[in-house]
């Protein structure tokens, strides 16, 4: 993933669920099933190999903190969105915001 | 489902596995207890994983490998063109049939040396190959002759080639091992030296 590139969909649920707390491998896959309104539903194949390249590319971290004490699991991996992955994020968001920007505008014009 | 789940595992590369098969495993068996997940749905996530694991990156070459393999592919279809339009009985004193199978030699001990891996080799014969075979269609438009008289003869000419690249592909594998572990014992070496 080259810095400026588009996300793909399942790396970017992934930062926006990492954007609000760390996680372990599950709970992402329900968060981002919740999120995209059980649009995008992941296995642990595309969740694994995504989060990878996720870390290759210094999006995510993996932590060895634990968020919360009563559903902390020692054997479980957390990761953490990383600065430059909120960059990511943030990008991202602002691209599509100005994709449905224009799209909105085309479509006004086209019903006038 | 969980035995299964595990022959799905062994489709994605080693290094991948033994880094992220406990926790895959783990995210599986979740899934598998999770009332709000249905068994089709189940299905469809491991025939998604199983795709993602055969089709993995790690699996394919690097570009510049593709790049040289195809290269020599053309080289072949050039030689094999120039010879036939040059020499129509193909009849230099010697058979020129055997050259593009030497070819396959170099290629992949070349691949397999410069990759330090045997697939390496491997993958520089099957561009080198694929690329190679559309000897069939320019033998068939620039000549109007087929050199296979079936498919058979066409898929043994092929497996044929694909043997021959196995034992350079083993000597370049180990060349290019041997030499890795060279360089990373002069390096290790030089920083001693240098502290």
């Amino acid at each position: 993933m080259r810095p400026g590139s588009s996300l793909t969909t399942s790396a970017f649920y992934i930062l926006l669920s990492l954007s609000f707390q760390d996680r372990h491998g599950y709970e992402i896959l329900k968060d981002v099933a919740m999120s995209s309104a059980g649009r995008v539903k992941m296995g642990p194949g595309i969740l694994y190999t995504t989060l990878k390249r996720l870390l290759e590319t210094g999006l995510i971290v993996e932590v060895d903190g634990r968020v919360n004490a009563d559903r902390d699991d020692s054997r479980r991996r957390y990761y953490r969105l990383a600065h430059h992955g909120r960059t990511a994020l943030a990008a991202e968001l602002e691209r599509m915001e100005q994709a449905l920007k224009l799209a909105r505008s085309r479509r006004l014009r086209a019903a006038r | 489902m969980t035995f299964l789940y595990e022959v799905i595992l062994r489709a994605y590369p080693r290094a991948f596995r033994d880094a992220y098969q406990e926790e895959m495993r783990r995210v599986f068996c979740d899934l598998l207890h999770d009332p709000q997940v249905s068994r089709a749905e189940l299905a469809r996530l491991m025939l998604r994983d199983l795709l993602r694991g055969i089709a993995s990156p790690d699996r394919l070459p690097p570009r510049a490998l593709v790049a040289r393999g195809a290269a020599y592919g053309l080289l072949i279809v050039a030689f094999s063109i120039a010879a036939r339009a040059l020499h129509a009985g193909q009849d230099l004193g010697f058979s020129l049939t055997p050259v593009p199978f030497i070819a396959y030699l170099p290629a992949a001990f070349w691949g397999a040396r410069t990759t330090g891996r045997f697939s390496g080799g491997m993958w520089t014969c099957i561009v080198m190959g694929l690329v190679s075979s559309t000897m069939v269609l320019w033998d068939k438009v620039l000549f109007n002759t087929s050199p296979f008289s079936d498919v058979w003869s066409f898929a043994v000419t092929m497996l044929m080639a694909a043997g021959f690249c196995i034992v350079p592909a083993l000597i370049g594998s180990t060349a290019g091992a041997a030499s890795s572990r060279g360089r990373a014992t002069r390096a290790e070496s030089a920083s001693a030296a240098r502290s």
